[in-house]
């Protein structure tokens, strides 16, 4: 089918709200939540079983969401990220904790020891599965920016947006990263942005960008 | 001389088999003068270290086991199970369309969702693919999750509680046998034949059963320059679809031939099973992964 090329209020995107991104020459999946083995994951592979070019790929998907290859592919790609190891449950605070497990997506920030073994027991599922530990040093700070195509409304989060997207393809997401105190940003995990919570701002700029698929 | 990593979980070795399959290869990619380690989950900062790794342990894209293959080919590190074999494999709606899409001789398979689980669709399914019927989830291993049903009210019954998993599901026509025939493939080229009995009163090579208990029948092996060649050629053929990394590919003889019921990644490997009939079977993984032969 061709794509249908959205004006204002002409036309309202619908799951599992598949676009063509002219200036890459590429299908979009704008679901932004990608979890495995769902709805829109399966979207990006019928596309891709296909032949046709779209991102993220299912590779794409599990590249960005399993937090130890977004870190090892950022790392190998040039961009900054925190030191960091996978661990049956052993680690020194601070750090920050995502779990590496087919039933639980979670992160935890542990500034303290004492937290250390009731979280280290809660997020490896009573030690069963493994978690990643990234580093954080302690003058730090955590934040957030959302990531449309590239793009960042946050002109601070532009360079690195348009980064992201050139080694991960995700279109939309919520990047963590970790601001050290020199200014110096690391990238840090990749969570889902679904296309239902973008701003009118966000919005407008897809709009510019892509033909929507009927 | 090569650096080879074994990828292991805790649970890997639970059987003298399993155990005695990783001595032996062991043994022998040291007899041919490379060094063999142990990799556990938190050593896999340590897979760029190496010059091959391999995995044996449960694979799914969101186990340790592929972040260990992925974090080896970003590394530029030879790895057997390769991870677009691991995430192609480990979800049987991605398999079976690669092997449609190659035209791989198959039973017929459909994909179903949400609003496909209704009684007026388990009837035509019926209808279509023959009763009873086989319903897997996606994301199913060691026969779990695959189950026959028999009757709309149990297509729907078992559909719903797959779908739990995935949002997607395959129904596949069956086909009944006395055993499934498993032909390992690594590189394009067979490396082992053997049959995977099924056991009496059952329908699949293994049931797991309430109690945790798991019934499974004997494995013979074949040689391979006495196997089918209709059987081989379908097997690389499945293999192909997928690519060129190491595949139990599972089928069953019918009239005409073969038909391939599915391909595995990271098949298993038990000491004196699949390999009573392969005596090179250890060395030809040790020389792919060492980059000797294979390359793709």
């Amino acid at each position: 089918m061709l794509p249908k090329k959205i004006s204002s209020g002409e036309h309202v995107p619908s799951e599992p709200y598949l676009a063509y991104y002219d200036h890459e020459e590429c299908y979009v999946n704008l679901s932004g939540r990608y979890d495995y083995l769902e709805t829109s994951y399966y979207a990006s592979q019928d596309l891709e079983c296909t032949g046709r070019n779209v991102h993220p790929t299912c590779k794409e998907i599990l590249d960005a969401y399993v937090t130890p290859l977004f870190l090892e592919k950022a790392k190998l790609s040039g961009l900054a990220v925190p030191e960091y190891y996978i661990t049956n449950g052993f680690f020194e605070p601070p750090v920050i904790i995502d779990t590496m497990n087919p039933f639980m997506v979670r992160s935890s920030i542990v500034l303290k020891a004492g937290h250390k073994n009731r979280v280290a027991k809660s997020m490896t599922r009573n030690y069963t599965y493994a978690i990643c530990c990234q580093e954080l040093p302690l003058t730090a700070q955590v934040k957030y920016f959302r990531l449309v195509l590239g793009w960042s409304n946050s002109r601070r989060f532009r360079e690195i947006a348009d980064s992201v997207w050139k080694v991960f393809h995700i279109p939309l997401a919520r990047i963590r990263v970790i601001i050290l105190e020199s200014g110096e940003m690391l990238l840090s995990n990749v969570e889902h942005l679904p296309f239902e919570r973008l701003n009118a701002k966000e919005l407008a700029y897809l709009q510019e960008k892509v033909t929507w698929e009927e | 001389m090569g650096r080879i990593g074994i990828f292991i979980e805790r649970y890997t070795i639970t059987r003298s088999e399993e155990m005695g399959a990783l001595m032996r290869y062991s043994q022998v990619a040291r007899r041919l003068g490379h060094q063999v380690d142990y990799i556990f989950r938190p050593d896999m900062y340590k897979i760029p270290q190496y010059d091959a790794i391999y995995i044996r342990a449960h694979t799914d894209p969101l186990n340790s086991s592929y972040i260990a293959a992925r974090t080896a080919q970003l590394n530029g590190v030879r790895v057997i199970d390769d991870p677009d074999s691991i995430y192609i494999c480990c979800d049987k709606v991605n398999m079976y369309q690669h092997l449609k899409n190659a035209g791989v001789s198959m039973p017929e398979t459909l994909f179903l969702e949400q609003r496909d689980l209704n009684l007026e669709r388990g009837a035509e399914l019926f209808h279509t693919l023959s009763n009873p019927l086989v319903l897997k989830a996606p994301n199913s291993s060691f026969s779990m999750y695959v189950e026959r049903v028999q009757t709309p009210k149990e297509y729907v019954r078992v559909g719903n509680r797959f779908l739990r998993r995935a949002d997607r599901i395959v129904a596949q026509r069956f086909i009944r046998s006395e055993f499934d025939l498993r032909v390992g493939v690594l590189a394009g080229e067979p490396l082992y034949v053997c049959q995977y009995l099924i056991p009496k009163k059952r329908w699949k090579i293994l049931t797991h059963i309430e109690n945790g208990r798991i019934i499974c029948g004997p494995v013979k092996g074949v040689e391979l320059d006495q196997a089918d060649p209709r059987l081989l050629d379908t097997a690389l053929q499945a293999a192909k679809a997928i690519g060129n990394g190491f595949y139990g590919i599972d089928l069953k003889q019918v009239d005409d031939g073969f038909v391939v019921i599915e391909v595995n990644d990271n098949p298993t490997i038990n000491a004196g099973e699949e390999d009573q009939k392969a005596p090179h079977l250890y060395e030809r993984i040790t020389r792919y992964l060492m980059g000797e032969w294979g390359l793709s």
